[in-house]
């Protein structure tokens, strides 16, 4: 594994309750790349993000990023790993009682380093950056369609410039349009900030369009790694059926 | 690397390092009163040593120069890109705020208005409730059982213990009270008339209430609130499940069945607390107190009680299932929501309290 890795899970073990879900996870994201994780339902994917921002503990084995283990963190070094990387949330996450403006001014104001014209720029900024218009700043999040949700809370993600931003689901929920304009922007946005970018997603248009390199998780272990062509050789069931659901169609018409 | 300004002579300014919000957050005032203090004088801005830039480190530039290009600037394609999309920005207008003086004479009639469009909404409510009940009558097999007893379990069951505790101590503590008063007239005898008729038509009832109000109101309210910001009521009326059939009945007539139970709960362990101070303080026993209780308290005090209880329940139940109804989808007004139904519930309680001590006080008195 190269220096240039920004995410790094090595022998990661997860047990929750009875259900082991993670056996051994091997993953290492390289800086400045689309990353996808893709998996079945229920194959760890979430769980496995959630270790990655460090919401949760492996139970055996090391999640690193920037090249800081999170177990082995103090706490100033976990607030600064969490400054710089942000997290798009399945739903969106909008504090519901906030508005838009300051659902995307809370993590600026929580610096307090800005005064309140700067971060009205930067909201602002924010905003023009994720396509929102400056008009939808008011409104609170319960009457936001699921498109502008996607938006603000990517906004949100994107307020203290970080370096590495995951996004869970991005395309999912979202009409054939607005998922291909999501798709645009988030290139884009990777190409503008150089941003490294970790999605969970299972949409084939979205995998496909985005990714430099996919990691597919199923068993508990990562299967396959690399970009989708290579992923595609992998002889997996999991693999065979979601690259060509129709062959195993006609293989169960067969049988 | 940090951020840094260098005036290495009179006509120039470098900035070098880096200006990335992650570094920029660690002296921020200082590099902008820096920046700032560069307006004034004709410089070259020599942006050619930047390590890294974003848009906040943008901004704060943009800002200090004063929304303009300067005259004489050296900089990196990628970082003029940055300025430019950060010059983009529009200033926020801010509305100009009209003064209106007639807004409280508004306020007070939009409150008056809402007060009634609630009471109607209410009315409502309550209307379908009955309309629901009838309904069950007369196909009893529609009546959602297991719904019901699943309410009176969770608001009777689990609140045994919890009444019991605050019923025995409240007992206790009127009995104390109650026993140094009596002694000094020698009247000993009477603290069964007291506690028998306290206990038994006010402080039971009473109790019961305003724990159940705390307990089984707030929970309604809630669970009702977060079904309907999850959408979960809307699915169960797409299914075609009746919401006040389903949902709703069982739950007022879980409680106005539980509360009821838990009055007379309530007076036994009240009675109890009682009791035993009475034995200690003034030697009265227990055979005798028992004896005596229904001679000198009428039966029809107890029912009065228990029937207290069942519009209590009622009531109760009615509160928090129409503010519950009534949240909007947001966390605030769920906990706001959870307040209102138990502060509300506990007042009705009072107020329907006072009422039937008035309409009741020719009754077994």
């Amino acid at each position: 594994m190269s220096p240039a890795d920004i995410i790094r899970c090595e022998h990661v073990v997860t047990q929750i309750g009875d259900h082991l879900v993670h056996k051994e996870v091997n993953l290492a994201i390289h800086s400045g790349e689309i990353f996808s994780l893709l998996g079945g339902s229920g194959s760890g994917k979430t769980v496995l993000l959630r270790e990655m921002i460090g919401l949760m503990e492996s139970t055996k084995g090391r999640v690193a990023l920037f090249g800081i283990d999170w177990k082995e963190a103090n706490e100033e070094e976990r607030s600064q790993i969490r400054s710089r990387f942000g997290v798009m949330f399945q739903h969106g996450a909008l504090i519901s009682t906030l508005t838009v403006f300051d659902n995307i001014a809370l993590p600026l104001r929580e610096l307090r380093v800005f005064d309140e014209s700067m971060i009205e720029q930067l909201v602002l900024q924010k905003l023009q950056m994720t396509g929102l218009d400056a008009s939808v700043a008011g409104w609170q999040p319960a009457v936001l369609s699921g498109g502008m949700v996607k938006r603000v809370a990517l906004a949100r993600a994107l307020a203290l410039e970080p370096e590495l931003i995951f996004l869970d689901e991005p395309t999912a929920g979202l009409d054939p349009v607005s998922s291909m304009m999501f798709r645009v922007l988030i290139q884009r946005l990777h190409q503008q900030l150089g941003l490294t970018v970790v999605m969970i997603t299972h949409d084939q248009v979205t995998l496909e369009h985005l990714s430099h390199r996919v990691g597919i998780l199923a068993d508990g272990r990562i299967i396959a790694q690399g970009s989708i062509e290579e992923a595609k050789q992998v002889d997996h069931p999991f693999i065979r059926s979601y690259f060509s659901p129709e062959r195993l169609l006609s293989e169960e018409g067969e049988s | 690397m940090k951020p840094e300004l260098i005036r290495p002579d009179a006509g120039r300014v470098v900035l070098s390092g880096s200006w990335r919000l992650n570094q920029l957050k660690t002296n921020y005032r200082f590099l902008r009163h820096e920046l700032c203090c560069q307006k004034e004088s004709e410089v070259t801005w020599d942006l050619m040593n930047l390590e890294g830039l974003d848009s906040a480190g943008a901004l704060l530039i943009w800002q200090c120069w004063g929304r303009r290009w300067p005259s004489g600037l050296a900089i990196k394609d990628g970082d003029r890109g940055l300025l430019e999309c950060v010059s983009g920005i529009a200033r926020p207008v801010v509305p100009a705020v009209r003064r209106d003086w007639l807004s409280p004479v508004v306020a007070i009639g939009l409150g008056v208005g809402t007060c009634f469009a609630q009471f109607r909404e209410f009315v409502v409510l309550f209307g379908q409730l009955v309309r629901t009940f009838l309904w069950t009558l007369i196909h009893p097999a529609w009546f959602p059982a297991r719904e019901f007893s699943a309410t009176l379990y969770k608001a009777c069951v689990t609140a045994l213990p919890i009444t019991a505790l605050v019923g025995a101590l409240i007992g206790i503590v009127l009995s104390y009270l109650s026993a140094q008063q009596l002694e000094t007239y020698g009247a000993n005898i009477y603290i069964v008339n007291l506690l028998g008729m306290g206990i038994m038509r006010e402080m039971g009832p009473l109790l019961a209430a305003i724990l159940v109000a705390g307990r089984s109101g707030s929970a309604i309210t809630a669970e009702l609130g977060a079904m309907r910001m999850n959408q979960e009521l809307d699915a169960l009326a797409a299914m075609g499940l009746s919401i006040p059939l389903r949902l709703l009945l069982p739950k007022v007539l879980g409680l106005a069945l539980a509360l009821p139970l838990l009055v007379v709960w309530t007076n036994i362990m009240a009675l109890a607390g009682g009791m035993w101070i009475a034995y200690e303080k003034l030697g009265i026993g227990f055979t005798y107190f028992l004896q005596r209780l229904p001679t000198v308290v009428p039966l029809v005090n107890l029912w009065l009680g228990v029937g207290k209880g069942v519009i209590f329940g009622l009531a109760i139940a009615l509160m928090s299932t129409y503010i519950g109804l009534n949240i909007e989808p947001n966390s605030e007004s769920l906990g706001q929501g959870t307040t209102r139904s138990v502060v509300m519930a506990i007042t009705v309680v009072i107020v329907l309290d006072a009422l039937f001590a008035v309409m009741f006080s020719g009754v077994g008195l």
